[in-house]
């Protein structure tokens, strides 16, 4: 799409290319193409410019080098501490003025936008066009869901023995030592001294399997 | 006494290993490469060279738009894309600038972004060291 203005020509190609299938369980989303010509301005406005736009949607805009940005985020990271959303402004100079070109990167299904979502606020915020509030995480339910093992798990044979879970997937017992949990379903694996195989009760609270019960407090 | 030690030092590699091996969670990590100038060479040229790179590093190579120089490729993990790698070309006085942008999850992907950036650059040189017979770019 090619957009003409008096003061600027704005080339915005805007290929949003979903890499992504819906039934995998992760993959990297990818946004490029976006790209202005400014026909009358200097690197530094696009540079000052690359910044805001970027501290805008994303956290911590860095300039790697010369002319060129990156980004990470989310924005707000409730409960979910990795990265994954980045996006990179380039700038070069360009006749009178200079070109500025936006690339976006969202790991999907675990952040809460898409590529072509946040590289659409990125260069509009730089250009000053219209853009939509990206959708902030929803913070992981805690309690008694059967949505995830956070909380803390008292071994029902040990009561010495307990596990704290939390978002990130990492669990550490009452003696420092760490390990992991996934769940699938109601199909838990638990690394702690190995692999243990475990199932989820249906009222969230139960754990077992492998040899091992546990009873969440909540 | 000895042997106990030894058997409570391997015990320990044991634990340990258990424990590292715990699954973790991907993360995206996302780097920019360094930025080049070509003087006296024409736009086309950084195309051709970014498709060669490309399709060399990644085994796949995408214009993001007819004639835009802007290229992209992906590397698939189970179906799912993994690792991308951009390389953009942009006119620069009577030659061209040349930027590379990578973006892996980790895991699957082995490399780090900075990683595979390296490697598609170095293929991007070698692309010009085999179209030109020189000594590189």
């Amino acid at each position: 799409m090619v957009v003409r203005r008096r003061n600027l020509f704005a080339a915005a190609l805007g290929i949003a290319i979903l890499l992504t299938s819906a039934f995998a369980p992760a993959a990297v989303d990818l946004s490029t193409g976006i790209r202005y010509v400014i026909p009358t301005g200097s690197l530094d406005e696009c540079n000052a410019k690359a910044k805001t736009a970027l501290d805008a949607y994303l956290q911590s805009a860095t300039q790697t080098s010369p002319n060129d940005w990156i980004a990470t985020g989310p924005l707000v990271q409730v409960g979910r501490p990795d990265t994954t959303a980045s996006a990179t402004v380039h700038c070069y100079a360009y006749q009178n003025g200079y070109v500025v070109t936006f690339s976006c990167f969202v790991e999907t299904p675990n952040n809460p936008y898409d590529a072509s979502a946040l590289c659409t606020d990125v260069s509009h915020n730089f250009n000053g066009g219209p853009q939509t509030a990206l959708t902030t995480p929803t913070p992981m339910p805690t309690g008694c869901t059967t949505a995830n093992l956070i909380g803390t798990w008292q071994n029902d044979n040990d009561n010495k023995n307990s596990l704290k879970m939390d978002a990130s997937g990492e669990l550490t017992d009452s003696d420092d030592v760490i390990g992991s949990w996934i769940l699938d379903g109601n199909k838990a694996v638990i690394t702690y001294y190995g692999n243990h195989n475990m199932t989820l009760s249906a009222d969230g609270k139960h754990l077992s399997g492998s040899g091992y019960s546990f009873t969440r407090k909540c | 006494m000895i042997w106990l030690r030894v058997t409570g030092i391997a015990a320990a590699f044991a634990l340990c290993a258990l424990l590292v091996s715990a699954p973790a969670s991907a993360t995206l990590d996302t780097a920019i490469g360094q930025r080049s100038v070509v003087p006296g060479k024409p736009f086309s040229d950084c195309s051709a060279k970014a498709d060669r790179a490309l399709t060399t590093v990644m085994q796949n190579a995408t214009e993001a738009g007819p004639g835009s120089g802007n290229w992209f490729g992906a590397v698939s993990t189970g179906g799912a894309p993994s690792e991308i790698a951009i390389v953009e070309c942009h006119p620069q006085g009577d030659g061209y600038a040349v930027s590379f942008t990578c973006s892996v999850q980790v895991p699957p992907s082995p490399d780090t972004a900075a990683a595979l950036c390296t490697k598609v650059i170095a293929a991007f040189g070698a692309a010009s060291t085999a179209a030109t017979g020189g000594a590189g770019w």
